[in-house]
């Protein structure tokens, strides 16, 4: 499995390729700022394509919207949620 | 219906491969050799220093609607000039979001691989190139997309005074045909045009001393459309 610096870094490359982010690159992504608001200023589409992204690429799937608040708060928090989720 | 009412032309924008033109004066000329319009509108909106949040997460359809209309806007103000509400936006063309279709298509044609993308959903309707125009700009009017069978450049002028509700003041309209090279290999017996051709038109424009703007007809319009 990868080490969570490997994941962060895909998750990176996957969410500007999913939310077609082309004016930005990894290294502009602070894995701890919030994904939504403020931060990346995500919006409720990219909030399905997130969901999406789990799927597709770690084959898990969000079961409600509040822990869907909490995986998307950040990269770090997504990528917590992954390895949580595969060391289980 | 606006019946007999005489619109006149006060501004176009023609985007094609490479070029972006506003009343005649080049306003972005790529390098590029380039086909597809979306990157010389990508390209023009980075070289003109545009700076919309959402730019790049619009479709390509989008990405060229907008970057027209926000030339011609810049220009001619229409939803500051008039009441944002007697604005109108009126598109068409003849291959309607056939540039999001396909990649959404490629999201769940496969069974064993079905992902849609609500990203490209999203953009899998000609019409809401529309709508990005209007939040954009501010614009509150009527709008519509039309899709013709064939390219046809005398629909708006010979349709604009039943199309068009008597309250309309101003609108945006023309051609946003959107037929991108991959495109082309899945429909290679579809002959289609790749450009964006806009105008805005004005019931009653104000001019300034020396500005002489045309009557909204097929023989002007062809004139910016050719």
């Amino acid at each position: 499995m990868d080490s969570k610096e490997e994941l962060v870094a895909k998750l990176k490359v996957q969410i500007i390729e999913a939310l077609k982010l082309e004016d930005k690159k990894p290294e502009d992504i602070n894995p701890d700022e919030p994904l939504f608001m403020d931060g990346l200023g995500l919006d409720s589409i990219d909030a399905l394509e997130l969901i999406v992204i789990l799927e597709k690429n770690y084959g898990l799937k969000i079961e409600t919207a509040e822990e869907g608040k909490t995986i998307f708060k950040t990269v770090h928090t997504m990528a917590d949620y992954i390895i949580s989720k595969k060391s289980a | 219906m606006t019946s007999g009412t005489s619109f006149q032309i006060t501004g176009y924008c023609k985007i094609s491969p490479g070029l972006v033109y506003r009343n005649g004066e080049v306003v972005f000329q790529s390098h590029s050799q380039s086909t597809d319009i979306s990157e010389t509108a990508a390209e023009a909106y980075r070289a003109l220093k545009i700076n919309y949040p959402k730019f790049f997460k619009m479709d390509r359809l989008c990405r060229v609607s907008y970057l027209a209309a926000k030339l011609l806007l810049d220009r001619r103000n229409l939803p500051l000039l008039y009441n944002p509400y007697n604005v109108g936006v009126f598109l068409s063309n003849t291959s309607s979001s056939i540039a999001s279709d396909l990649p959404f298509y490629g999201t769940i044609r496969d069974a064993g691989n079905f992902f849609p993308s609500p990203a490209v959903f999203t953009y899998t309707l000609s019409n809401i190139s529309l709508g990005e125009i209007c939040i954009s700009s501010g614009i509150k009017g009527e709008n519509c997309f039309f899709h013709h069978a064939a390219d046809d450049y005398g629909f708006f002028p010979s349709a604009a005074a039943d199309i068009l509700h008597a309250e309309t003041s101003a609108c945006i309209m023309g051609s946003i045909e959107y037929f991108p090279p991959e495109v082309k290999t899945v429909f290679p017996e579809k002959h289609s045009r790749n450009h964006a051709v806009l105008v805005t038109i004005e019931k009653k424009p104000e001019t300034r001393s020396g500005e002489d703007f045309p009557a909204f007809t097929a023989e002007e319009y062809k004139k910016i459309y050719a």
